[in-house]
């Protein structure tokens, strides 16, 4: 629909009838298009996220890392996004589909076309709904800050466990929450290590393992794919596997990476905890 | 009329009310007595507001809604409550049914669901939105997988070093990696195993015919 055509419709006095569905209509897509718009802010506002991050590793490399400060920073700045996602848009996009759900019901569309449409926008709102969820999901699992990394970690499992790749998780010892930002610390690396494996490795079966025991706590994430040769250099200039150091080094453990092309990857990161 | 189900809304986004209201006004057998926007607020409204089905928000700040389902659940046992969430993580989920709701829904929700759980809810049953009810399966399905460990293709390589009698300080250079690590694998292929000694351990995998 046009401007000139919206400015022709306006002139007949019964566009204003509250009966007529173009009015409604209208309505109904001002809602979706406000909503879009919003989602569209976020999506910007990721990417500055992505853009710190960046200058992140720029400070990183300039060793002039005070690692403390930077991951704490992160952290609360994903904090406030997953808050912003959740209490912003997740709720105005649901309040959008309860209204539209009921606009599209008062006004009883019978031109198929319409209801057609109708649907559409309904299915595009709800496709939104799930967008948000999954974002402010990866920004702050809630789960991790209620339950725990045990928990965390299996429902993260769970979603990315296929028919390609057969995931198995093994926990041991954590039947008690260690201290909150070295549970933080830790999903951030293994996060950020299976997202490696999904990204690079072309695996059929990964295995994470996390053992907590006298003093220390000892992760394991072992893929079966195609490997990477970590004797050339440049290789390692990836900012995810600096971040995994880094935030590693922050926690005093250390991150032992071994692979090979053809043999898989191994990453096993120790920590000492009281 | 007067056998209209009652109904009290919790939630801190007062457009989510809003929206609800609206799709419920229209759901025959059914009327809204309340709402509000925090658990606090609803605990004090319910001990005067007669109330059949409490529809409460997860997470709200300061008192969430699983603690408020809690308390009602424990304060006004014959209160049927629907949790009402943008998430539905299973943790999430099934720390809500221990708390005691009758069924959860998603908020990007529609008349057509609301009727079926309300009315599921109202005669005594549950009601679990799909998206949830396949979340709780599949938490389910891999948490049975599990149970039986397997190991991963190093750790049977290291078993059959440990079988050549070969040290973690050889298994370390041989791997390229520490002998920190090594000691890693070894405590997670014995725990694995269920076994305690390197004889223990060559038994259970030449039983197996895993090396
Ligand atoms: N599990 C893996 N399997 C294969 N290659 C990997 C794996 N993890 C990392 N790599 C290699 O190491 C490189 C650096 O990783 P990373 O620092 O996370 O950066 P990025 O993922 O952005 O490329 C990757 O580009 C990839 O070539
Ligand atoms: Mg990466």
């Amino acid at each position: 629909m046009t401007f000139t055509s919206i400015a022709l419709i306006c002139q007949a006095d019964e566009f204003f009838d509250i009966r007529n569905p173009s009015i409604l209509l209208l309505v109904g897509f001002l809602i979706l298009i406000s909503a879009i718009f919003i989602v569209s802010y976020q999506a910007h506002n990721l990417k500055r996220l992505k853009y710190t991050t960046g200058l992140q590793a720029q400070i990183i490399k300039q060793q002039s890392q005070n690692a403390k400060g930077i991951i704490t920073a992160d952290e609360r700045e994903r904090q406030r996004i997953a808050g912003d996602l959740h209490d912003g848009v997740g709720q105005l996009l649901s309040a959008t589909r309860m209204n539209l759900d009921t606009l599209f019901e008062r006004l009883k569309l019978t031109d198929p076309e319409n209801s057609e449409l109708a649907d559409k926008a309904m299915a595009m709102v709800d496709e939104s709904c799930r967008e948000v969820r999954t974002i402010a999901h990866q920004m702050m699992p809630d789960v991790l800050l209620k339950a725990g990394l045990a928990f965390a970690l299996r429902d993260f499992v769970n979603k990315i466990s296929s028919d390609r790749l057969k995931v198995s998780l093994e926990v041991s010892g954590l039947e008690n929450r260690l201290q909150n930002n070295v549970e933080l610390v830790l999903y951030r690396v293994i996060q950020e290590t299976v997202n490696n494996v999904l990204k690079h490795a072309n695996a059929s079966s990964l295995d994470i393992q996390l053992m907590r025991d006298e003093g220390e706590v000892s992760i394991t994430i072992e893929d079966n794919g195609r490997g990477f040769s970590t004797a050339e250099k440049e290789q390692f200039e990836g900012i995810g596997l600096k971040n995994i150091v880094t935030r590693v080094t922050y926690l005093k453990g250390t991150v032992d990476i071994s692979s090979s092309p053809g043999k898989g990857t191994l990453v096993a990161i120790l920590i000492p905890i009281l | 009329m007067e056998n209209l189900k009652r109904i009290f809304i919790v939630d801190d986004h007062q457009m989510v009310i809003d929206g609800l209201r609206l799709i419920i006004n229209t759901i025959p057998g059914f009327e809204i007595v309340g709402d509000c926007n925090s658990a606090h607020q609803a605990l004090d409204i319910l001990t005067e507001t007669a109330v059949d089905i409490l529809l409460t928000d997860v997470s709200m700040p300061e008192m969430s809604g699983i603690e408020l389902t809690r308390v009602v659940h424990k304060k006004f046992p014959h209160i049927k409550i629907i949790a009402l969430s943008m998430f539905g993580e299973a943790q999430v989920v099934a720390e809500m049914i221990d708390a005691g709701i009758s069924g959860y829904i998603l908020k990007n929700t529609g008349k057509q669901e609301l009727i079926e759980a309300l009315n599921k809810v109202a005669e005594g049953q549950n009601y679990f939105a799909p998206e949830i009810t396949l979340q709780l399966m599949k938490s389910f399905k891999r948490g049975q997988e599990s149970e039986s460990s397997r190991l991963t293709d190093r750790e049977i390589e290291i078993i059959r070093m440990i079988e050549q009698d070969f040290g973690n300080k050889q298994i370390a250079d041989l791997l390229f990696i520490s002998e920190r690590t090594v000691e890693t694998h070894r405590k997670n292929i014995l725990r694995k195993t269920n076994t305690q000694t390197v004889v223990g351990l060559l038994k259970y995998a030449y039983e197996r015919k895993i090396i």
